[in-house]
Order: structure tokens, then C-alpha cells, then sequence
């Protein structure tokens, strides 16, 4: 029963992933299966947020011009139509622009003592409100409270405060990843369970059973149980968002290592509550409820003043011990009082409305209800029109053999080195998703831990390892000596009598770095970088493990600890034979000669792991090392596929991966490659050219039709996108004359990159030359390295050439896409759709939401805010977790710099192939059919442009030029 | 002389007549009787920094004065209110400093209660409880209001604070100084910090629609800025002296 009513509500909370690797993501996936109008009604009354801009935001926009006047009247009409509303459309026009941005100033208490207030209307709009009564004042106003919220509403006390300051210290320790030297103790048994050692609970059951418990204690009634614990999860959505996370993710390691699930979190929250509300005489809701009935407007009243809706001279009123029902009486009146002026003083200013008070305020009513989805509607439509009368230029592709081709993300910020590096030379550019649909984990030289460089809805299959391939004696020796420095200091600073005696004696020394990196940073980079150690030749691992070298390695593992363990017992080493046997005895239960004493083969067994499901687990890793033949072919040839490069390859097939740089940035893995589920993309870029250039693979993808010359290189690059430099690895495969006609491609990369850098400049504050972003990406004090994927507005998804005449001012995901390569299953643009789509729609709904409310869905501003438990942000030394976009990176100077809008998917593609593609695609399906993105398509075959809109598409235009 | 030095500086009057049935303009008669205690002092030249039964009345007053101020959210009240919680200074101070700490703060409180006054005006009662967020709302209203309440918790050069370390470093300092810096530091610091935090910093209320100070409000509270700033000034010159 627990678990069904938390089933029930816990798709209203988003899920956080840990700021490491910062997925962007919509706040409101839960909502996604209801039509996105609907969806943002609905979530609007749950988070109590805004979900559109203020009015006033787009009536600026109109008057830019941005949102136009006829698209306007026809969204206006439209909704005007569904409430029948059609003939006050010049009002309703006026009213949008003119009045709504000044709807507040018309509810003032200077005017209400100047103005005859119409007494029929303040009827009505009793009527239909919250105050009909104090009950319905209490029951609309204490919606997703917690009993421990009523009782602070009512008694003036700080139990919220108190309660949730409990649960975040506990649960801010358990989720801990090694940011504290003191770790929470107990934690592998999982979170509810080390709760129970964490307060001394004695209680044998489960977390299931506890909640159980409490409930019945607190008297929540059974139907309201669901309601509950979506009071209950709001308060820290962020928090519940990171343990529906972590809950969900079986690879995740600090969930294997220390179990939390949202059933465990909610009994710790309803512990707490219980804890401090027990000992109250007001404990549980049947007291609470005889408590109101006998207090009604007492408690109404009170409820009112907690949410500050209750004007301060009623404040007075309640300090003064006045009788409750007055006040009340007195409050309810004047707000009907105010709400009827606002009204009145509105139609004075729309002489022409031709009806009464009551059906102008239902007229209002509904406008004030509409108008954000009218204007967003419009400004996106507005969009639409904008470009596809744009789209399409008469340019043809060369006929010439190009020199390069240069494969880049779809992200945003790769649209203008792309567009300078057609503009100046041989070369064309394509965009695919930076996972280049091949989901790896990827295990870094020198690093133990996993990334998984693929959007994070996809788990890989395939285990890329990077090796080196030269000696780096100098690597290891810098390393060293930087591990053992930072060792030294972390036990001094940690070490209770240390600290004091290092901060004197060496305190000094950190303030050459301080002073340094704030007044001289690109010396003090420049200094310091010549310590870090130099990273060595590396390489993939890019072909499978033999069955032998996959049975050789699983054992290697174990063979050490048995080694390190019984070596130390017996006091000898053990030779190769002997650990082979205790090895074969702990794995098959194999007789053994030696003599071990047992407890020392259980510790191998379950403190080191030595069984045959862990041997069996470590076989199964590594047979996921590397690529078959079979594989590699097929990864090739869904890249070249998807990008539409099947013939006239180039001579050089650049595959550039992206990442950001910047510092003192919790933030900087937002600024990675959202296809690489928050990662930088230049692994996959790297062992997709490895496999490009294996003769082996070539000839297998020739059988499949595609003929890549041999004298085609494949060479992989990383963009960086703050300082937007390119730079290209692996280049030692170039002959003599490769490398000179490479240096050629590279001057021209520096060129556009140059050219890149000098646009963005004209939208970054404070910065006037190319040398000022150099400094932003090694500045500490800089909060906003880079604009990100701030402003992005639209994704086309198709052939360069309809749009490469367009400057897009990195605003577009530019998706390569031909149709006509495409299969009968639509499988490309099947996965384009289940991929790249969703991870835009993500980031943009990511943006959007940021915009629009940075309080509830955003992460604030990166001034206040501290890294905790090494999961993401919070405010100050307790709060919830901050999800979404700081202010930086969606706001300049309290305006928004982001323009909300959701994502216009321009597709060129058949009517019935995006048919096809929608229908077999279970992601994008809904969020194609709830319109949580704008879908244009261009169907060339037809020469029609198509919007989808109201569950059909809508003829917007008929293409003038057809490029077929 | 001294005992009715006592009930006037004290709040006497105020806590048995005017509490209860407090009214805009109650802050000029308490203002009024504090006045009326400073020319008791030069007329009568009376001085009570050692009459141990004052200076512990005033205490009392000021820990009482400053445990109602934190129930209240009314401006006006509190306005009433830290002229009590610096009562002990009244009887502590040497007389010169007195004349100026009491200018000082009453020229604040003037500001303070035309604050009050403003917020009546546009939100229906000069308390504060739902006004948050001022400092962003109405940023006029939200700085004049923050210069009052930094000067009134004591915070340096503004004059209250230089008037009080004036005569800290002028007379000597005993036990019963201590005992009164505590208690009427703590008290001012605490209530000013309460009304900054709730209505200037703080989320702002969307459900009150905010205005700015006019005009001619604009141009009185600079003029009471340009006081202080002076009264501060001076009294910078005499801690240098």
C-alpha cells in the first residue's frame, strides 16, 4: 500500500543526476504524458512556480518585433474561439498588450478608497474563489502542507525549520561521496536501516512498515496518503530528485555501495516529523481537524499570514487579540473589494468592450488564465515563420573532391565555427549528437572510474580502455609527487591539532596562487602548468579481449589479494601454483593441500570478493571490452548513415569531440557534451577514427555499400568550447604530404575559430578582446566562463546545404539528416528521434524552466552556493539541492538572457516517414504528441511545410525553391 | 529628580497609557517625553550614571522593551520600541554625548516611521510581515530603510555607533557600562537584523503589488540622510580628537 501511493506521485518529482556529470534534463518529465499546456497548468498549482514569463516580458518582445502582430491575432482568436470569446478579439488585443503588463497597479488600496465598487460582481467572484468560506480558504491554501506546516501556520513555531534541518543532515551524510574525511557509519546497509543506528530506533521491520506506523500515528487519512507523501517529497524536491536518481541507476557505485530509495528517504522524513510533533498537543490530524472546527477563522486567518497573503493591516489586527471572525469577515471582503476594483478600473480602460462587469471578468479571467501560452505560442511561431522563409538557398554542393569534412556536435555552440569554416575553403560540416550513436563506457589512462559517454536514457554495452603507448616515467614521477603533496596537506588540514600550525607556517604559500590567479591568471595558469604532469601517448583499446585474455585478467585480480592476504599469514610468498589452487578452491570448491585456516579464506571470500559470482561478473566486464569486426562496421556505418556521408568522401574526415574549461565551476560538466550524458566527447570522436581508419573495417562496410578511399584519414579533435580552440590528436598517421595539406585545414581552423571567438565576445559581459575569454576559462572569479547552450531556440534536422547560408548565432542543434539514405524502418531517423531529440528537448526544457523560475527550478545564483556531498549545490550550510541552471547561465543582470521558448524541431523529412519514426519511437512519442517541442516539417517530396499542432499537421507553407 | 527622569526615559508612561491603544502618532509623544527627560537633565543638572536603581530599571526596561520588539511586526510599535531599548544609554551617557546620541536617533526614527508611514500608504498597515523583498521591489524604500536600520544596530560610522564608542573611550568603563552595552547593543542589533532580514532582504510577496517612494518622500529621506551623515561626521572628528 506504501509503495503503491508513493508510485503514484514520485513522477511529479524530476530526477537530479550528481553535478559531476550534469544532466540536463525538463523538470517536468512527470508531466510530459499530458499535453504541454495542460502539463504547465497542473505543475503551476503543484511547485507553486511560474511557467510562463510575465507579461510584461513578452508585450517587450512584441514591441522588438520579435513576436509578430498577425501571428499574435491568430493565437489570440484561436483561444478566444474556444471560449467563445471571438468578438471582444480587438479588447482581448488591447487588453494582452496594453493592459496585462499593468494588471497589478489596478489592485491597490490607494485606489479601492477612490472608487464605487459594483456589489453584484464582488457576488460572483465570491462565488467561484477561495472565499465562499474559511473552510475553503483552509483547504485551498493548506494543499501539500504537512501537518508539522499547519502547526507553524497556527502556533507561530519553527518545526519546519527544525525537521528539515534533521533530514538534510542526515541524508547530506549518507549520500556523501567522500567529501567528509569522516564518513557516516554503517552506511552499506542501506539508508533506512543505517538510520535506525543513526537514532537508536529499535524497530525490527522495514522502511515499508515504519511509514506504516507513522501514518497511523499521524492519522493521515488512507486517501489522502498519496497527497502526503507529495507533500512530503516537495519540500526537498531536489534532494528526492537525486534519490530517485540514484535509485533508478543499478550501475551508479554509491548506490551499490550504500543503498537509498525514496521509501527509505520518506521514512526518515516522516520520523522526523513525528520526532518534534509527539510531544505537541496537536499531533495528529484528528486533533488538528477538532482543532479547526473549533477555530475555523482563527486558523484560516493564521494559515493566511504564514503564506503571506494576508495583508499586514489584518496583521495588526491578529497581534491586537481582535475576534478572529471579524477579521476575517473584514479581509475576505476587502480582497473581493480589490479584486472587483481590478477589474472595473480594467474595463475603464477598454471603453469599446461591449457587456457587463460579470462577463468582462470572465473575459479577464480567461485571458490572465492564457495569455503566457498565447505569447510563447506566438513567439515561437513567430520563429517558425521567421525561418522557414529563410531556409533553402539555391547553393549546390561542390563538385570538387572537398579537402576536409569536419564532423562536429550538434550542440549549439559549433554552429559558427562550422559556418566560417564553409565560408573560407574546401570543406563542409556535419553535426551528430557527440555520443556519434556509439554508447561507450570509457576508462581513462591513470583514472578508476567509468564514464558513460552516451545521453544518459542509454546504458553501453561496449568498454573502451586508454592505455599508454610510451613511456612516461616523467608523467609518474609529476603524479606522484602532486598525490603525496595533496595527501600531506588533506592530513593536515584534517588532522584535529594541524591546522592552525600549517595555515601560519605554509598559509602564505596559497596566497601566491590567490593573489596570482586573481590579478595575473594566465601568467600563474601558465606557471603552475608547467607541474602538471603531461598526460603520455596514449591509445584505445579498441578490438574485443580473446576468451584467454578475458579468463587471464578475471583472475589476475583475485590472484592478488590471495597473495597479499595468505603471503602474510604464512609468512612466505606464495608461489603461482599455490594461489592458483587456493584461488580454484575458493571459485569451484576445489579440494586444497595447503593449509589455510578458514577464517582467512572467508575474509578472501567476503571482504575481497573472491566467488565465483564476482569471477563471473569480471568476466562479463571484460568481455565488454572493446569492439568485434562486426561491430566496429556497424558503428561505422551508422555514423557515416546518420551524418549522410556515404560517397565523395574528403581527404580528411575530422570527428571533433567537445568539452568546457573553467575554474572554481561546480557547474562545468553543464557546459560538456549533454550527448555524452555531461561528459566531453572526444573518447567516442577518437575511437570512431580508430575504427574509420582499420583497413579490415573499410572492406566490410565497402560490402555494405559504402566505399571509403584508402587514402581517406579519419582524425580526431576536441573543440574547446570556452576558448572555442580546436585541437587534433593522433595526427603521427599523416605521411609527408598528409601533414602539409592538414597544416592548410588547421590555419583555416584557426581562422574560424578566431572568427567564432570575436562574435561571442559582442554577447559576453565584460569581455572586449579574443584574450579576455582565454581568461575566462582559467579565471576563478568567473561565474559565467561562457553562455553554454543559453539562447538555444531550434534544432534542424537535415542537409546542411538548406540552411548553411543562414547565420544562426548559435542558437540552432544542427542535426545532419538525409532522408533518402534513411531505411524502411526509419531506422536513423528512429534514433535520432530517441537520442539527440530527447537530450535537446532536455536541455532546452532544462532552460526554459530555469528562466521562468530559477527559484523553484533553477539552482539560484553561484554566488551562495556550496558544493555537498560532492552531488551538487545547496545554499548556505543546509538546504535543498539545487537542480537546474544557476542565474548565471540564464540571466544578465536580472533579465533574462535566455528567450523561453520550447524547441523548434525543423525536420526535412516525408510526412510518412516522421509518421513512421514518431510511432516507433516510445521516447519521443510522447513529447512529439503533447507538443513539448514545436515539430516543422519539411516534407521536400511534397514541397510542403507542415507545424504539428492540436494532434495534426497544419500546411504552413509551400516550399518556392525545391531543391530535389 | 531622578525617579522621574525614570518615568520619563524609562517608557513608564508609554507602557501604562500608550501600548495598548497605540496610534500613528504615539512616536512623538514618547519622543516628546524623552525630550522632556533631556531638559529635566539641563534644567535640573541631574546626572544618574550612578544611580545603580536608574541604570537596572532602564535595563529591565530595555531587555523587556527588546523581547516585545521581536513579537511585533509593526513598524510604528517598533519605532516606540528602540527608544526604549536605549534607555540605560539615556542615564549612562555622559551629557554631551547624550544630546547627540538622542539627535541621532531620533532623526532615524523619524525615517523609520516615515517608512511606516509609507508602507500604511501603499499596503494597508505599517506592519511588515508579508512586505518582503523590498530591497529588489522598491529599491528607494528598500536602501533609506537599510541606512535606519544599520545605524540603529550600531553599526560603525554610522552616528549611534560613534556616539556610543565616544563615550565608551571618554568615561571609564565598570561593570554596569558592560552590562548596558550588552543589553542595549544586543537589543537594537537583533531588531534591526529582524526587520532587514524579513522586509528588505527576503523573497518578494507576489501577492502585493509594490511601489516605490515618491518624489517628495525621496527628497525628505535624503534630507534626513544628509543629517545623519553630518551628525556622523562630527562625531567621527571627536573620536579622532
Amino acid at each position: 500500500m506504501i509503495k503503491e501511493n508513493l508510485d503514484y506521485v514520485k513522477g511529479v518529482i524530476p530526477k537530479y543526476w550528481p553535478i559531476i556529470t550534469f544532466i540536463h534534463h525538463n523538470p517536468l518529465t512527470g508531466f510530459e504524458k499530458k499535453n504541454f499546456r495542460e502539463g504547465l497548468k497542473l505543475a503551476k498549482d503543484i511547485f507553486k512556480a511560474n511557467v510562463y514569463m510575465p507579461a510584461e516580458y513578452y508585450v517587450s518582445l512584441y514591441k522588438e518585433g520579435k513576436i509578430k502582430q498577425h501571428i499574435l491575432e491568430e493565437n489570440l482568436s484561436k483561444v478566444l474561439k474556444e471560449h467563445n470569446l471571438v468578438k471582444h478579439f480587438h479588447e482581448a488585443r488591447t487588453f494582452l498588450i496594453e493592459i496585462s503588463p499593468r494588471w497589478e497597479s489596478f489592485r491597490t488600496y490607494k485606489s479601492s478608497k477612490q472608487e464605487c465598487i459594483n456589489r453584484f460582481l464582488i457576488d460572483v467572484l465570491k462565488r467561484d474563489s477561495q472565499f465562499k468560506d474559511a473552510n475553503c480558504l483552509i483547504t485551498h491554501n493548506v494543499k501539500y502542507y504537512t501537518l508539522y506546516e499547519i502547526f507553524d501556520a497556527i502556533f507561530d513555531t519553527d518545526k519546519k525549520e527544525i525537521i528539515e534541518r534533521d533530514i538534510i543532515e542526515y541524508i547530506s551524510r549518507f549520500l556523501d561521496q567522500e567529501q567528509t574525511t569522516l564518513s557516516m557509519y554503517q552506511r552499506h546497509l542501506g539508508m533506512f536501516n543505517t538510520f535506525k543506528y543513526y537514532e537508536g530506533l529499535d524497530f525490527s521491520g522495514d522502511a515499508q512498515a515504519f511509514i506504516k506506523e507513522i501514518l497511523d500515528n499521524l492519522k493521515v487519512p488512507q486517501k489522502e496518503i498519496s497527497n502526503y507523501f507529495l507533500s512530503h517529497l516537495l519540500k526537498q524536491a531536489g534532494w528526492a530528485g537525486f534519490i530517485k536518481y540514484r535509485e533508478s541507476d543499478d550501475y551508479y557505485y554509491w548506490q551499490q555501495e550504500y543503498p537509498a530509495s525514496l521509501i527509505d528517504y520518506l521514512a526518515v522524513r516522516l520520523y522526523y516529523e513525528w520526532k518534534h510533533m509527539k510531544n505537541e498537543k496537536i499531533n495528529n490530524y484528528e486533533k488538528l481537524n477538532n482543532f479547526i472546527e473549533k477555530n475555523r477563522e482563527f486558523v484560516a486567518l493564521k494559515i493566511l499570514k504564514y503564506n503571506s497573503q494576508l495583508p499586514p493591516k489584518y496583521i495588526d489586527w491578529l497581534e491586537e487579540g481582535q475576534e478572529p471572525k471579524k477579521i476575517l469577515e473584514s479581509y475576505v471582503k476587502e480582497e473581493l473589494e480589490l479584486d472587483a476594483l481590478q477589474i472595473q478600473l480594467a474595463k475603464k480602460e477598454l471603453p469599446t468592450f461591449e457587456g457587463d462587469l460579470i462577463e468582462f471578468a470572465k473575459f479577464v479571467k480567461v485571458l490572465k488564465e492564457e495569455e503566457g501560452f498565447i505569447w510563447l505560442k506566438s513567439l515561437e511561431d513567430s520563429y517558425i515563420e521567421t525561418y522557414v522563409n529563410e531556409f533553402f538557398s539555391s547553393s549546390k554542393a561542390p563538385k570538387d573532391r572537398l579537402l576536409a569534412s569536419l564532423v562536429m556536435c550538434i550542440d549549439v555552440r559549433s554552429e559558427a565555427v562550422r559556418r566560417y569554416m564553409e565560408r573560407i575553403g574546401p570543406y563542409n560540416t556535419y553535426g551528430i549528437a557527440g555520443f556519434l550513436r556509439m554508447p561507450i563506457t570509457f576508462i581513462e589512462f591513470d583514472k578508476d572510474h567509468e564514464q558513460f559517454l552516451c545521453p544518459a536514457i542509454i546504458k553501453p554495452n561496449n568498454v573502451v580502455f586508454e592505455l599508454p603507448k610510451e613511456r612516461h616515467e616523467e608523467y609518474k614521477a609529476k603524479k606522484g609527487f602532486t598525490k603525496t603533496l595533496k595527501k600531506v596537506l588533506n592530513d593536515l588540514k584534517n588532522n584535529p591539532y594541524t591546522p592552525f600550525i600549517t595555515v601560519e607556517a605554509i598559509g602564505w604559500l596559497f596566497g601566491i596562487n590567490l593573489f596570482g590567479k586573481t590579478f595575473f591568471p594566465r601568467e600563474v595558469d601558465r606557471f603552475f602548468s608547467k607541474f602538471r604532469p603531461k598526460k603520455p601517448k596514449t591509445t584505445y583499446i579498441i578490438d574485443k579481449l580473446s576468451q584467454e585474455d578475458i579468463e587471464l585478467f578475471a583472475k589476475k585480480v583475485h590472484f592478488k589479494f590471495i597473495q597479499e592476504i595468505v603471503s602474510a599469514y604464512l609468512k612466505r610468498d606464495l608461489t603461482e601454483i599455490e594461489t592458483e589452487e587456493i584461488w580454484k578452491h575458493l571459485i569451484f570448491g576445489e579440494p586444497l593441500s595447503i593449509k589455510v585456516p578458514n577464517e582467512i579464506l572467508e575474509k578472501l571470500k567476503e571482504k575481497y570478493n573472491i566467488t565465483k559470482e564476482d569471477y563471473e561478473f569480471q568476466k562479463r566486464k571484460l568481455s565488454q571490452v572493446g569492439f568485434s569486426l562486426d561491430e566496429q562496421v556497424m558503428y561505422l556505418e551508422n555514423f557515416l548513415k546518420t551524418i549522410g556521408l556515404v560517397s565523395d568522401f574528403p581527404k580528411f574526415v575530422l570527428i571533433v569531440g567537445h568539452g568546457s574549461k573553467s575554474d572554481n565551476n561546480p557547474f562545468e560538466s553543464a557546459l560538456d557534451c549533454g550527448a555524452c550524458g555531461g561528459n566531453i566527447s572526444f573518447p567516442n570522436a577518437r575511437a570512431m577514427c580508430m575504427i574509420g581508419n582499420r583497413e579490415e573495417v573499410r572492406k566490410k562496410l565497402e560490402e555494405r555499400g559504402i566505399k571509403i578511399p584508402s587514402d581517406v584519414k579519419f582524425l580526431p579533435g576536441l573543440h574547446i568550447t570556452t576558448t572555442d580552440e580546436i585541437e587534433f590528436y593522433d595526427t603521427e598517421i599523416l605521411n609527408d604530404e598528409e601533414e602539409k595539406l592538414f597544416a592548410k585545414v588547421l590555419d583555416d581552423i584557426k581562422f574560424a575559430t578566431s572568427r567564432s571567438r570575436e562574435e561571442r565576445i559582442k554577447t559576453l559581459p565584460y569581455t572586449e578582446t579574443e584574450e579576455d575569454i582565454f581568461i575566462k576559462a582559467i579565471d576563478w572569479s568567473e561565474p559565467r566562463p561562457e553562455w553554454g547552450l543559453s539562447k538555444n531556440v531550434a534544432a534542424y534536422v537535415g542537409k546542411r546545404e538548406s540552411i548553411k547560408h543562414l547565420t544562426l548565432h548559435n542558437r540552432f542543434f544542427l542535426v545532419s539528416y538525409d532522408w533518402k539514405i534513411d531505411d524502411d524502418k526509419v531506422s536513423i531517423l528512429t534514433a535520432l528521434f530517441s537520442g539527440p531529440l530527447i537530450v535537446g528537448e532536455w536541455i532546452n526544457l532544462e532552460h526554459y524552466f530555469s528562466t521562468v523560475d530559477n527559484e523553484i527550478f533553477g539552482a539560484g545564483s553561484k554566488v551562495y552556493h556550496n558544493i555537498v556531498s560532492k552531488v551538487g549545490v545547496f545554499y548556505g550550510n543546509y538546504s535543498d539541492l539545487k537542480i537546474g541552471l544557476p542565474t548565471q547561465t540564464v540571466l544578465l543582470e536580472d533579465k533574462p538572457y535566455h528567450e523561453p521558448t520550447r524547441l523548434i524541431v525543423f525536420l526535412e523529412a516525408p510526412m510518412e516517414l516522421a509518421l513512421k519514426a514518431t510511432k516507433a519511437s516510445e521516447l519521443a512519442s510522447p513529447i512529439i504528441l503533447n507538443e513539448w517541442i514545436r515539430l516543422v516539417l519539411i516534407d521536400e517530396k511534397d514541397g510542403k511545410i507542415y507545424k504539428f499542432e492540436d494532434g495534426e499537421f497544419k500546411l504552413i507553407k509551400e516550399i518556392d525553391y525545391c531543391i530535389i | 529628580m531622578e525617579f522621574v527622569l525614570l518615568i520619563l526615559l524609562a517608557g513608564v508612561p508609554y507602557y501604562i497609557f500608550l501600548e495598548k491603544s497605540l496610534k500613528k502618532y504615539t512616536f512623538f509623544i514618547s519622543a516628546f517625553l524623552i525630550i522632556v527627560g533631556l531638559l529635566f537633565m539641563i534644567l535640573f543638572n541631574v546626572n544618574c550614571s550612578q544611580n545603580l536603581f536608574c541604570i537596572f530599571s532602564a535595563i529591565l526596561t530595555s531587555l523587556f522593551t527588546t523581547y516585545k520588539a521581536l513579537k511585533t511586526t509593526n513598524i510604528y510599535k517598533l519605532v516606540n520600541y528602540f527608544i526604549f531599548i536605549n534607555s540605560p544609554v539615556y542615564f549612562l551617557f555622559s551629557f554631551e554625548y547624550f544630546v547627540y546620541f538622542i539627535f541621532s536617533l531620533l532623526v532615524t526614527l523619524v525615517g523609520l516611521y516615515l517608512i511606516g508611514y509609507y508602507y500604511e500608504k501603499n499596503y494597508g498597515s505599517a506592519n511588515f510581515f508579508s512586505v518582503g523583498g523590498l530591497a529588489l521591489k522598491s529599491p528607494f524604500a528598500g536602501l533609506f530603510l537599510r541606512i535606519y536600520l544599520i545605524n540603529l544596530a550600531l553599526y560603525p560610522p554610522f552616528p549611534n555607533a560613534v556616539f556610543l564608542f565616544n563615550s565608551m573611550l571618554k568615561d571609564k568603563l565598570d561593570l554596569i557600562w558592560y552590562t548596558v552595552i550588552i543589553v542595549f547593543f544586543f537589543g537594537n542589533f537583533f531588531v534591526a537584523m529582524k526587520i532587514l532580514v524579513n522586509t528588505v532582504f527576503g523573497k518578494a510577496n507576489e501577492n502585493i503589488f509594490y511601489i516605490d517612494l515618491e518624489r517628495k518622500e525621496k527628497i525628505f529621506h535624503t534630507v534626513l540622510n544628509i543629517v545623519l551623515l553630518a551628525v556622523g561626521i562630527y562625531g567621527l572628528e571627536e573620536v579622532l580628537k
